[in-house]
């Protein structure tokens, strides 16, 4: 069922349900379903409407001050479908490693393993509709090498929106009631501050409602649980399940940086052949660091792209490639306005072949938050401030990136490539969102999952440390990010916490 | 006169001869036959091989 609390008022609410979960986005939205499938009586609370609107939204204003960042109304969705509905489509697992501990990696280590969510691998491929792509491999050119590997994403193309896709499927089902422009503004606890009783609930006219249930999951994502959590202050100071001041920490994204530019060497027929391709063939080649390179070199993992530039090789250059690099090389600091054009996406006047894009796990660093501003929303609660930051392991990281695919690049003569200035500067200095990517709208690790609570605030289960019936789901649990985009990751967990809460359920 | 389909087919046999032409050619030879492990240097923000100085 679904209906929109704005119409109907708040009689839904004196129902009973074994679960109550807040936020349908991909997370939420693949929860609810596995839960009502299983018989169980859920409401699904969404904040904002079927589409977009600007009065939802503004609540998701905040304010950066950390790294330059994007604005936080404009980096989240807040409508049926939550983030799914600016989704670009990117799948794919994270690699068994990444839920390991590592020794160079300081707070690296999950409660759980990839072999915990393998077996929901094939109900996510299918609840985001997965495509595999056929790209080429411009870099190793089915070589192997010791420090790098090909890797590939797979596409849900395109991008399933979750409510869309799922609409009718929650009006339909009889067990499941999915209420829109609900606002989660408070979260009420028992006497022994253990255990919720019930969620606050406003409408945008002020209206307040109790949502009551056996169990309550949030389902905010990475910048919005853990500032749910901050705000719910009135019975705990602090905040819920932030004894230790872990609530908010440990904020990752997925740094995202134009880490070289290159030249390539179309005399080799390794590159010659893909002067031919047609545009539509020039997919993003795809390339990780193996194992033991990440243990040697002590660095995070990463995704180097290999981006061809459109329309790559066609006219090939009528100089020959020592002579153009030769040019290049000279005259490489005059090209630097030119290269701007690359960080602004139009490649119509830019003078090199293709670029490397690393997207980088980031390292899990207390320091890196998300607090509580000091002007507060329409309901009362203070908003969001980013506190982003990238360490010397980040940096350390992407220029070793880059390095790798300069040195295959030569040593295999596919072409040359050059290093950004930024990333030859040994502080901590980054590009700006005028000048590149930056990141992904990937908000992880801010209600980590670890095994005791004092290394994470939820367990391997999602429930809150310290209280009783409280989970949090999506990417806020993540420990550590890999470098893989997360919403494969957030469905796989999703459908992994529904096994848990079925069991509870049903015990209780 | 040559029909339309007669022409495509021409057409592609000699863009594969072509292109067989031009990877047996020996710039293309020399060039796919690296050096398996040449010095590297980084130059200017360049990671270069080392000959590749002498010509710059």
């Amino acid at each position: 069922m679904l209906i929109d609390l704005n119409d109907s008022g708040g009689s839904i609410f004196d129902a009973a349900f074994d679960a109550c979960i807040s936020g349908s986005g991909p997370a939420g939205i693949p929860l609810a379903l596995k839960l009502a499938e299983r018989k169980h009586r859920v409401l699904l609370l969404e904040a904002g409407g079927l589409t977009f609107t600007e009065s939802s939204n503004m609540v998701y204003q905040g304010s950066n001050s950390g790294l330059d960042y994007f604005t936080p109304s404009a980096c989240r969705q807040r409508f049926f479908g939550g983030t799914s509905n600016h989704w670009g489509g990117w799948c794919r697992e994270m690699n068994a490693t990444d839920f390991m501990a590592r020794n160079h990696v300081a707070y690296s280590g999950w409660p759980i393993s990839k072999k915990d969510l393998d077996p929901y691998f094939t109900e996510t491929e299918r609840i985001l509709h997965v495509h595999t792509p056929r790209v080429a491999d411009y870099l190793l050119q089915g070589g192997s090498d010791p420090s790098l590997r090909k890797t590939a994403f797979r596409y849900s193309e395109p991008p399933a929106r979750l409510g869309i896709k799922y609409r009718k499927a929650v009006e339909a089902s009889g067990k499941l009631v999915c209420v829109l422009n609900a606002n989660l503004v408070d979260i009420n606890l028992n006497e022994n501050l253990d255990a919720v009783t019930a969620l606050q609930i406003s409408d945008y006219s002020g209206n307040r409602f109790r949502a009551r249930a056996g169990l309550y999951i949030l389902c905010h994502g990475g910048i919005e649980n853990p500032r749910t959590l901050l705000n719910a202050n009135r019975q705990i100071k602090n905040g819920i399940g932030n004894d230790r001041d872990l609530v908010g920490r440990f904020f990752m994204e997925h740094p995202h940086f134009t880490v070289a530019f290159g030249l390539l060497n179309h005399e080799h027929p390794g590159v010659a052949r893909f002067s031919h391709a047609k545009r539509s063939d020039l997919r993003v080649g795809i390339y990780e660091p193996v194992e033991a390179f990440q243990k040697k070199a002590e660095i995070l993992n990463f995704g180097l792209r290999f981006v061809p530039k459109q329309g790559m090789g066609l006219p090939l250059p009528k100089v020959t490639f020592k002579n153009r690099l030769k040019r290049f090389v000279c005259e490489s600091a005059k090209l630097l306005d030119i290269a701007d054009d690359i960080n602004q996406g139009f490649s119509v006047n830019c003078p090199f072949d293709m670029w490397f894009k690393t997207a980088s796990e980031q390292s899990p660093d207390p320091g890196s938050r998300i607090m509580l501003g000091q002007d507060v929303d329409r309901f009362g609660n203070r908003r969001v401030d980013v506190n982003w930051k990238l360490n010397a392991l980040d940096k350390y990281t992407l220029k070793q990136s880059a390095l790798q695919a300069g040195r295959i690049m030569a040593v295999r003569d596919l072409g040359r490539v050059r290093l950004p200035e930024w990333l030859h500067d040994s502080g901590l200095v980054f590009p700006s969102l005028s000048e590149d990517e930056v990141a992904g709208y990937h908000h992880m690790g801010t209600t980590r999952m670890a095994d005791s609570p004092e290394r994470g605030v939820v367990d391997k289960n999602h429930q809150v440390f310290g209280i009783d019936n409280l989970y949090m789901g999506g990417s806020s649990v993540f420990a550590t990010s890999g470098h893989t985009n997360p919403t494969f990751t957030i469905v796989q967990l999703s459908l992994r916490l529904a096994e848990h809460l079925d069991t509870r359920i049903r015990k209780i | 006169m040559i029909r339309r389909r007669e022409f495509l087919v021409l057409l592609a046999s000699l863009t594969v001869v072509l292109r067989m032409a031009r990877a047996s050619h020996p710039a293309n030879q020399k060039a796919a036959n690296v050096q398996n492990d040449p010095r590297l240097v980084l130059h200017k923000g360049w990671v270069l091989r080392s000959d590749d100085l002498r010509d710059i």
